[in-house]
């Protein structure tokens, strides 16, 4: 088998990201650390020339969106697109990870409490946020993962963390206080 | 930093979390058959994997590549299940994942071959 170096195409968002690199005869392509640095530029680049192809729109019910309120508050971040783009990047990266599977199977048994049917009570509110280049290759990445659209990998890490967020279970309140709302607060206020 | 040092007592999935985390990682992708995950889902399930199966260390067979030639002799081959969580019911999803670790004489990455569903 030889490998040779040749141009590969890659697609993010309807766009293309041409770069050159080894490929082998069976046609895998290498991608490491330098193309990373290149396709981070791209990325930004894209940003810069569309914000719109950042974007995501959600669906919140109003009883949610007054939990959220609450956190902006806690936290003082006023602006709902940080704080929810700081809750899908923090259960994505963090939460669903095996960093937060001890809180996340503690938090499955509350799946079927009274306080999911009253978190998706009330009126439907339609929102959006901007994604940064890295959080949405991360969000495009998970919705691919989990086969749940954009909208929905959103509103999965919203209400999760809504729910731990009101949760009364010692374990979760514990860390929700120590070291939920910090990382919220750091990635909304670094933005 | 010293990585040996860093992954020194920990398992083999720990190892390669760490290994992922703070070296250098060389993915293999777009191949067509079979068809490896993009490397933004290997990097996504990396952080995801926790009991893993069929373990088997294998002879390398390639040396092509920019590690091929001064990687570890062996590969790593295994299976693992994800499960994803939050309020809403996701699948589970069974990856298979292949590699090798670089360098032999002093680690600083890890070479991904294939990654993909079971």
């Amino acid at each position: 088998m030889a490998t040779k170096i040749q141009k590969v195409e890659k697609e993010f968002l309807g766009h293309t990201f041409v770069y050159e690199t080894l490929v082998n005869d069976e046609g895998q392509a290498l991608w490491n650390k330098d193309i990373e640095k290149q396709y981070t530029k791209w990325l930004y680049d894209l940003k810069s020339k569309d914000r719109e192809l950042f974007r995501v729109q959600y669906p919140i019910s109003s009883n949610a969106y007054e939990i959220l309120n609450k956190i902006k508050e806690r936290i003082g971040v006023y602006d709902d697109s940080l704080l929810v783009r700081a809750i899908t990047i923090t259960f994505i990266n963090h939460l669903d990870t095996r960093k937060g599977r001890p809180i996340m199977k503690r938090f499955a048994e509350y799946k079927k409490s009274k306080d999911v049917e009253i978190l998706q009570e009330g009126e439907i509110l339609q929102k959006s946020l901007y994604f940064s280049p890295n959080g949405m290759r991360d969000i495009e990445s998970y919705s691919r993962m989990t086969r749940l659209k954009k909208s929905q990998a959103v509103q999965n890490a919203l209400y999760s963390v809504l729910l731990i967020s009101i949760n009364e279970d010692e374990q979760i309140k514990k860390y929700w206080e120590e070291v939920i709302l910090g990382q919220l607060a750091t990635i909304a206020k670094a933005a | 930093m010293d990585l040996d040092e860093e992954v020194q007592d920990l398992t083999f999935i720990q190892k390669l979390q760490t290994v992922v985390e703070l070296g250098e990682l060389d993915y293999w992708a777009d191949r067509n058959n079979p068809p490896n995950l993009p490397d933004e889902d290997f990097m996504n399930a990396v952080e995801r994997f926790d009991k893993i199966e069929n373990f088997k260390w294998i002879p390398r067979e390639s040396d092509l590549g920019p590690h091929g030639k001064t990687g570890e002799d062996n590969c790593f081959k295994f299976e693992c299940e994800i499960q994803f969580g939050g309020l809403f019911e996701i699948e589970i999803i069974r990856y298979f994942v292949k590699g090798y670790f670089f360098e032999k004489s002093k680690l600083i990455g890890v070479t991904i071959q294939s990654f993909r569903e079971v």
